[in-house]
């Protein structure tokens, strides 16, 4: 599976980046939104991981602007979201894309499995 | 309760004694005239009458200067002795911006030279700071209005401004002379010396502003009669120090039985002590927005941390897995502090089945770098199959890491051989008692009385929150956190948790 992990916390996205390696799958990685948009616009992914406060600008806006390079019903079966600031308008927006939204701290790596 | 070992005047004395000192709030406010000495202003007293309103005093005092009410900065500022030091020859306004931190509106008092006239506007505390900040920056202190938002300063051209930064109050003066001139050196002079001697006054106005109205509140409450917005009011002409300002007519017939005839005394500590309650709101609601953005701040590259180091642990089979576990236990322990920090203030309660001896353990590791070369002595009394319990591990962690590193700190600080802290655990009858003690110099007994209060720190370097929030977090498991006073050569701290066993 071709995986793409759009993580600021490079420590958390290496350690993921490497987890999902040793489950077969071809990942690459990027820290930044922009960076990221560019990358979706160039490749096709199975799988997006994506935290929603990057740097530069939110995984929302990722998911918007991938939209021009992606089948729009594909969003909700490509993005998977992480984030460590929770709340309701978070958890309503995730859901208008339909995208599953995973909390950080999570509790384990292979929390990611099921999504995969 | 004391008189500040003033021995005061035969009718101060003399209505003190007619006080109702079993009244609560009464005994609070115990009164001196020190504070009136202190704002040189005089005071006077009014008979008492022993029949009326038991429970209120209200404050009635004669300045024979001038008396200050909010109400009435207008015409202070336009009083004779005001005026004369007011350019009025050279300049056409003169201008203040004041604002009492931590009210959400800010002022602006224009006095116009020209026809000697006052106006007053409220502005929001927003457009002030920025007001501030921008005359804070400028060295010359010399403005053209043109760099200032429309509407906010009603001068035109040049001015002269500058900002005064209190403990109660901002306050920012503006000389305009409404032209295009810039000031000559004199005037600058001039405008430094009438800020420098206007501002002291402004801030004691402040003061007295912020210490009356906390004291009609709490008139107020007393009273039952908050409901009625004028008398609230009328409470800011009492406060005023000056009986003859009150204007019974406008007050409510319940409210006037109970202020009439009142004596009265103030309080020399009340007003000083609200102030410093408003200081310590507003520093305890800045240490809570500190927190929560050190908690989102660290959370993120700890949970890097944890989840790395987790992660290298499994996948290693060598003795360096054994430290990647550790360190991931470690971020884990602090993410889990983290958490709990901004939980503080939150009903959340987490209570696991821990066992009591391991979390102690775990506290000792932990404090290793504070406590090398201390003995730690561990004594667990009565059974301890029985110290499973029921508990918030990661609060009780706390209250025992801070025992132990205050007691180590002291040990430090002393010049004995053998320092030693001793900590004993025993549960009786689903009480959990720990005491930690240390060997170290002890507790002065002036120290002793404070040593919970928040921000009280003896330390050169502590924030004085530390016993604090180790109190408020025994408090919160429904126990309690104490010194033992009856031991002068040690220093022994004691935590009561009523718990429920575990299986």
């Amino acid at each position: 599976m071709k995986i793409l992990i759009v993580e600021d916390e490079l420590l958390i996205s290496l350690t993921l980046k490497k987890y999902l390696e040793s489950k077969g799958h071809n990942v690459q990685s990027t820290g930044h939104g922009k960076e990221a948009i560019d990358i979706i616009s160039n490749n096709t992914f199975d799988k997006i991981i994506c935290d929603l406060m990057l740097k530069d600008i939110t995984g929302f806006e990722v998911i918007e602007e991938s939209k021009r390079f992606m089948d729009p019903m594909d969003i909700k079966k490509i993005f998977i979201l992480m984030t460590a600031y929770i709340s309701n308008q978070v958890y309503e927006k995730a859901s208008e894309y339909g995208c599953p939204v995973i909390k950080k701290p999570f509790q384990s790596l292979e929390d990611f499995l099921p999504y995969l | 309760m004391e008189n500040k070992g003033h021995s005061g005047n035969e009718n101060t004395q003399k209505s003190f004694k007619e006080l109702d000192l079993s009244d609560s709030f009464l005994s609070k406010i115990l009164v001196t005239d020190s504070f009136f000495r202190r704002y040189q202003l005089t005071t006077h007293s009014l008979p008492a009458k022993k029949s009326v309103a038991p429970n209120l005093t209200t404050l009635l005092s004669r300045n024979s200067d001038f008396s200050i009410t909010p109400d009435s900065l207008e015409s202070i500022l336009k009083s004779k002795p005001f005026r004369s030091i007011m350019p009025i020859k050279t300049f056409s306004n003169f201008q203040i911006f004041a604002h009492e931190k931590g009210n959400p509106k800010a002022f602006h008092y224009f006095y116009n030279f020209v026809n000697n006239e006052i106006t007053t506007k409220k502005i929001s505390p927003g457009k002030f700071n920025s007001l501030f900040k921008q005359i804070k920056k400028s060295r010359s202190k010399n403005f053209q209005v043109t760099n200032f938002p429309d509407g906010l300063l009603d001068n035109l051209g040049t001015f002269l401004a500058k900002e005064v930064d209190g403990k109660i109050s901002q306050l920012i003066f503006i000389l305009s002379r409404n032209g295009f001139l810039a000031p000559g050196k004199d005037e600058v002079n001039l405008f430094d010396h009438l800020s420098n001697s206007i501002s002291p006054f402004l801030k004691f106005f402040f003061l007295n502003q912020l210490a009356t109205e906390e004291y009609s509140r709490k008139i107020c409450a007393l009273t039952n009669i908050n409901a009625v917005g004028y008398s609230l009011n009328n409470l800011h002409y009492a406060k005023t120090f000056n009986p003859g300002l009150i204007d019974f007519s406008k007050i409510s017939p319940l409210f006037i039985s109970q202020i009439k005839g009142l004596f009265v005394y103030f309080l020399n500590d009340t007003p000083l002590n609200n102030i410093s309650d408003v200081y310590q709101y507003q520093r305890i609601s800045l240490l809570g927005e500190l927190l929560n953005t050190l908690k989102h701040e660290l959370s993120n590259p700890l949970f890097a941390i944890q989840l790395a180091s987790k992660y290298l642990s499994e996948n290693k089979t060598d003795e360096k897995a054994q430290f990647f576990l550790e360190i991931s236990k470690s971020a884990e322990r602090c993410l889990g502090l983290i958490d709990n920090f901004s939980e503080l203030y939150s009903p959340n309660n987490a209570v696991k089945e821990v066992n009591i001896l391991n979390v102690i353990q775990e506290i000792i590791t932990l404090s290793k770098s504070e406590t090398k070369t201390i003995i730690k002595e561990v004594i667990p009394v009565g059974d301890i199959d029985k110290f499973t319990i029921m508990i918030n591990p990661i609060w009780m962690s706390q209250i025992l890491f801070n025992l132990i590193i205050n007691a180590a700190h002291s040990l430090h600080a002393s010049q004995l051989h053998q320092k030693k802290i001793c900590i004993m655990i025993s549960i009786i009858n689903d009480i959990l008692t720990i005491s930690v003690s240390d060997n170290g110099p002890g507790i002065h007994p002036d120290v002793s009385l404070h040593i919970f209060e928040p921000f009280f720190t003896t330390k050169t370097d502590g924030n004085g929150l530390g016993l604090s929030i180790c109190k408020g977090l025994a408090q919160k498991m429904s126990g309690n956190l104490r010194l033992n006073c009856s031991t002068s050569t040690k220093t022994e701290f004691i935590i009561e948790i009523p718990i429920t066993p575990g299986n």
